[in-house]
């Protein structure tokens, strides 16, 4: 009964919920002829979005666990409700098969599916051995027990979570609450929020990276699609292989897969390429419009700066530093100079957890 | 430029495979055609690389932000994403040899991460913490109607509060970080090789730690019957011994009343 409990838990909040939290960032995107994978994109970063504007202000007022889960459910439930009535209308209007794009028409060569098999191959390897293989890291005495404390003990980083006596409210972490997604993630499931960071959020961790990767090779071989599955072998390749230091975000990504900083390496700042590039294809030079869906991907990158915050306090730093580049690169070469205030927008959260941060320091 | 540059070489550390990045880029800013693929890896690519090579930048981030993690910075560049971009252009002419070849490359000047983690093993259990932790755990609480209280050996400390908050510890983690300018003497007993119960027992007066979990392996200066410990049970290597010199009956009955 428990196990059946918490299967269906991790097919509501890993599965469903994103899906249907996703039509909406989605729809700002296009409207018609959308991917599954980039709804369950959306999804999720809409997700962790919204669980950072929740989280923040219970950690910060001391409230419990029980209270913040209830009031994000409520939250996530009528974003979801929102997302299914959009996508019943959008279908309704037009076809299943004019809005989603179930399967794709395409010829492929014989090579493409051999490249597809072996990418899948490396895919699900690297998922086994995060199941199979533990790699201990002395952080999780902090991040981990943290999300046990909340799970079990209803109070959010108000412990000291290295001996169990009385802690004080840490800015820095209390910024950039992931370990508390992660004790909602075992409190609803009724799993140990150990075995929740340890075996389950790693697997879907990874496959949501490959997502990530494989939209932004769909925009990066726009007109040679037939190279992406080998741009996806090779990026697999670069992330087995990859510990050519302590430091890379590779290493980070299969052996600290649940930390907060390996998900703003390795999930979050690949999606801030993937939506700077939609921004710069539908921003190109010498074009007389610009494409559709820009304000979506300003929306992504809000959401995706928000992921940041709820990732990792110094994220917040590496993204306005990134994406502040970018900007200026991409109005520069684009001849688009709108781009910079519309990239300030989207930054917002960036400034307004830096300037608490500063807050609670003081 | 000097501190920079060695940050760099921490980051790049003994691999080939951020020289193959920078081979990588110089290919696609002379060969690529794309022009929005240009704007994301060869323009942004250099822009931030002539960002994190700035001394002002370095100097504002070590000095405000957070000294010792100049490193991540370099999370910013898309070191992979040019890469297989690059890898992918080069395979799609020449498509098994350069397949292999790239594999090859990757293989040989790469290095593995399951093999480069100096603590990976197969898991133990579905918590990916040794089953030693999982079981001592189990069983003091099996024990204890009221909080655990117990001092672990150092090569636990990161794993008991992961599996069991209730377990309440004289000190923790932070012992082991390099960063961490206190000091416990309990913890310099408990990882000393040769284990003195006498002072041990002071320590457990002193800090009302009931249980002590020692690695029976390590030699003994006293014995710790003589010194207040009755063995209670044991895990591979490990003993449990609990601290019978406190009334802990009456120790709980004050808790409560305070």
């Amino acid at each position: 009964m428990q196990t059946l409990q918490q299967v269906t838990c991790f097919i509501l909040w890993l599965g469903l919920v994103p899906l249907l939290a996703g039509v909406i960032p989605s729809h700002f995107i296009e409207k018609k002829h959308k991917s599954i994978g980039l709804i369950y994109l959306c999804g999720f970063f809409m997700m962790f979005a919204v669980f950072q504007l929740t989280a923040v202000p219970f950690i910060v007022g001391k409230r419990t666990l029980t209270e913040l889960s209830f009031s994000y459910t409520i939250v996530m439930e009528i974003i979801s409700v929102a997302g299914l009535i959009v996508a019943v209308i959008s279908i309704v209007k037009h076809s299943i098969e004019e809005y989603l794009i179930i399967f794709e028409k395409v010829k492929r060569s014989k090579q493409e599916y051999v490249a597809w098999i072996i990418f899948l191959l490396l895919l699900i390897f690297q998922m086994v051995m995060s199941v199979c293989i533990m790699t201990p890291d002395g952080d999780d005495a902090y991040y981990v027990s943290h999300a046990v404390i909340s799970d079990q003990q209803d109070s959010m980083f108000l412990k000291n979570s290295y001996t169990g006596g009385d802690g004080i409210l840490d800015f820095r972490h209390v910024l950039a609450p992931f370990p508390m997604f992660i004790a909602m993630l075992a409190r609803k499931s009724g799993m140990h929020a150990a075995a929740v960071a340890h075996t389950i959020l790693p697997v879907a961790l990874i496959g949501l990276t490959y997502l990530v990767y494989w939209k932004l090779a769909d925009l990066l071989f726009e007109k040679k699609q037939e190279n992406v599955p080998i741009f996806l072998v090779l990026i697999s390749g670069i992330q087995i292989f990859g510990n050519y230091s302590v430091y890379t975000s590779e290493t980070f990504f299969l052996t600290r897969t649940w930390q907060g900083k390996s998900i703003l390496a390795n999930l979050v700042i690949p999606f801030v390429f993937f939506v700077l590039m939609a921004i710069i294809r539908r921003t190109e030079k010498g074009k007389e419009s610009v494409g559709k869906g820009v304000g979506g991907c300003f929306f992504l990158l809000l959401l995706a700066n928000l992921t940041g915050a709820l990732a990792s306090s110094l994220g917040l730093l590496l993204l306005l530093i990134l994406e502040g580049v970018f900007f200026l690169v991409i109005a520069i070469r684009n001849h688009r100079l709108w781009l910079l205030p519309c990239g300030l927008l989207s930054l917002f959260p960036c400034y307004l957890y830096i300037l608490l941060y500063v807050l609670g320091g003081a | 430029m000097g501190e920079i540059i060695e940050v760099y070489s921490e980051y790049s550390g003994s691999g080939i495979l951020m020289v193959l990045f920078f081979v990588g880029l110089i290919y696609l800013a002379l060969v690529e055609r794309d022009r929005s693929v240009r704007t994301l890896l060869v323009y942004g690519s250099i822009s931030l690389i002539a960002t994190i090579f700035q001394p002002v930048v370095f100097y504002l981030y070590t000095t405000y932000v957070d000294g010792p993690t100049y490193w991540r910075m370099w999370w910013m560049i898309p070191i992979g994403i040019g890469l297989a971009y690059a890898g992918t252009k080069l395979i799609s002419k020449h498509q098994t040899t350069g397949f292999l070849l790239v594999l090859a490359i990757l293989a040989l000047g790469g290095k593995a991460v399951y093999s480069g983690a100096a603590d990976a093993k197969t898991a133990e259990n579905i918590y990916q913490i040794p089953q030693a932790v999982v079981s001592i755990a189990d069983e003091l609480e099996n024990r204890e109607d009221a909080v655990v209280y117990a001092a672990f050996p150092p090569e636990m400390l990161i794993f008991i509060r992961q599996y069991d908050v209730a377990i309440r510890m004289p000190y923790g983690r932070e012992m082991l970080d390099e960063n961490w300018g206190g000091s416990s003497g309990f913890y310099q007993l408990m990882s000393s090789p040769e284990l003195d119960f006498e002072k041990l027992a002071e320590k457990c007066d002193y800090n009302f730690t009931r249980y002590l979990i020692v690695d029976g392996n390590k030699s003994f200066l006293n014995q710790p019957q003589e010194n207040g410990f009755e063995q209670i049970f044991m895990y591979e290597k490990y003993i449990v011994y609990e601290y019978t010199r406190i009334d802990w009956e009456q120790r709980q009955l004050e808790l409560e009343a305070n």
